[in-house]
């Protein structure tokens, strides 16, 4: 049992999921592209998708077994836009291109924000995703966040964010 | 006995190659020697103490060391191999922060292994999803590893940030300013308590529990609350009666430092434990920024072993709290009595938060007691 939801901080998002492949399995909850007048970074949608995941959730995400994120493009943008800045002697190195380069930062930021507890465990692979091993690892687990960091262009801000929440019935068994 | 357990560990860090080199160097509480750099943010490994070997060799250097100590069989399949690292190169790019899309040691190959990216947590997080495999019964062993080598970007990537210190660093000191860079590698083999055993090899440690959270108030700063928090529940979740050790993430800051401290004593106090010793290899080695935890981890697997508990290097004026001992740099500890259970801590940018409980594997004949003192 899933349910998932697809927000972006750029137009398009529609789009790109309307007519492809779900990227999780049934319909989304959501998908939505942020709004004008809000900050149009990955942290926001982050922040969105679990604010519209929240009723799912329940509770709080105390609640939450692990969340297992892939940022496998993402990352590599971030690590890109650093280099660039240290190389490029007029531009000014910023310290949120030292800190954006932990996909973690946009989770971590997001959380505090929502106030809303954080998830019992959490782990970030800096590759694509991978759905064999999100369910190797989703196994044990009786709730769970898949969060997908999708690039489609170049910047880091170029990012789809997909998330899911999955359980796993009582019946089946405890903990993880 | 836990269901897993550590097997084999390799190391390339400033006092040489291997794990014993490390051990040994981190025990006589003196510095090793530096590489020259034109970057006072770094504390590169000094080559001559390598025969020369290169960067490009570090990484193979601390998995084959890992998979010999393990007595992995030559003609047996790898092991899954995830690699603490930053990101994934691009395609047909490779620059130093990025980790190597191919990684070859000795007959082995891998090819995009998974990236673990968790800023200085990154080879904590690496324990932690390499037990969940394994207990998930998706993998018997996994081998965690990573490679840190400096270079400007990672430098400017702490300097953005004032976090670089002046030399040497000194952590838990009251003069400490900040981190410095240093460089090395590291590989860990965990493996199912009971294939280790179908092999006939035995464990070097239990891996009694181990917390990976993302959390906390701020970017940079380490949050006392998270961190308390990941201590806590690895003790719990491992049933620990008491903690013998702590190897400190301790880069060497001021704040993260005093809040890595704060939580350990809350702990002590709280539990009304006797006052746990707590060192950091940082002050000798700089900090290894992705692979950082590694040379934690052989600490104290040694610690768990030998009962072998080094100093930190640079302490000399250590800040007072209760609860937490911290001895001045100088020979290591050597206990009479058993290391029961050694924490291992990793804190990183982004609020990743980490920390690993690793348990001595007890032997079949219990050990006589003897009448020497305690050196601790």
């Amino acid at each position: 049992m899933s349910a998932w939801v697809a927000v972006s901080p750029q137009p398009g998002v529609a789009h790109r999921f309307a007519s492809a492949e779900h990227p999780f399995a049934g319909a989304p909850l959501a998908i939505e592209t942020l709004p004008e007048g809000t900050r149009r970074v990955p942290e926001t949608a982050v922040r969105r998708c679990l604010d519209l995941l929240a009723p799912v959730v329940g509770g709080s995400f105390d609640t939450v077994d692990l969340l297992l994120v892939f940022s496998g493009a993402f990352a590599t943008a971030f690590v890109r836009r650093l280099i660039d800045a240290v190389d490029d002697e007029t531009v000014r190195v910023r310290p949120t291109d030292s800190t954006g380069m932990e996909t973690s930062e946009s989770v971590r930021a997001a959380l505090a924000a929502l106030g809303n507890g954080r998830p019992r465990s959490s782990l970030v692979l800096a590759s694509s995703f991978d759905a064999g091993l999100a369910a190797s690892l989703l196994g044990g687990c009786r709730s769970a966040l898949v969060v997908r960091f999708e690039l489609y262009g170049p910047r880091p801000e170029d990012c789809d964010l997909l998330v899911a929440h999955v359980v796993r019935p009582s019946s089946e068994g405890s903990g993880a | 006995m836990s269901d897993v357990v550590v097997t084999g560990m390799g190391v390339v860090s400033a006092y040489g190659r291997g794990v014993p080199a490390l051990l040994d160097g981190l025990a006589t509480g003196r510095p090793p020697s530096v590489g020259a750099s034109d970057d006072a943010a770094t504390r590169p490994i000094d080559r001559a103490v390598l025969d020369g070997a290169e960067p490009a060799s570090w990484l193979a250097s601390a998995i084959d060391e890992a998979l010999a100590e393990a007595r992995w069989p030559s003609r047996a399949p790898s092991p899954l191999l995830l690699l603490a690292a930053q990101a994934e190169a691009p395609p047909g790019e490779q620059n130093p922060l990025s980790a190597p899309n191919t990684v070859v040691a000795g007959a082995r190959r891998w090819d995009r292994p998974l990236v673990v990216s968790h800023a200085c947590a990154s080879a904590l997080f690496g324990i932690h999803l390499a037990a969940r495999l394994i207990r998930g019964g998706a993998h018997d062993a996994v081998l965690v590893a990573g490679v840190s080598v400096c270079n400007p970007y990672a430098s400017e990537s702490l300097r953005v940030v004032k976090a670089i210190g002046t030399a040497p660093s000194r952590p838990f000191d009251r003069v400490r300013d900040g981190i410095l860079i240093g460089e090395g590698s590291g590989a860990v083999l965990l493996e199912r308590a009971s294939a280790a055993a179908a092999r006939g090899v035995t464990p070097l440690a239990e891996l009694a529990a181990s917390v990976a959270q993302i959390g906390g108030r701020s970017s940079v700063a380490s949050d006392p609350e998270v961190v308390y928090a990941c201590m806590v529940r690895a003790l719990d979740e491992a049933g620990a009666s008491g903690l013998d050790y702590v190897h400190a993430h301790a880069t060497g800051t001021v704040q993260g430092d005093e809040a890595e401290l704060q939580a350990v004593a809350r702990l002590v106090a709280e539990r009304a434990w006797p006052a746990v010793s707590v060192s950091s290899h940082k002050g000798a080695l700089g900090h290894l920024l992705h692979a950082s935890a590694f040379p934690g981890v052989a600490v104290a697997v040694s610690a768990v072993r030998d009962a072998v508990i080094p100093t930190t290097v640079g302490l000399r004026e250590p800040v007072v709290i209760d609860g937490v001992d911290l001895p001045v740099e100088g020979a290591a500890l050597r206990r009479n009595r058993p290391v029961e259970h050694a924490l291992v801590n990793a804190f990183g940018f982004g609020g990743n938060n980490a920390s690993v409980l690793l348990r001595r594997i007890r032997p079949l004949v219990p050990p006589r007691t003897t009448e020497s003192p305690d050196l601790g």
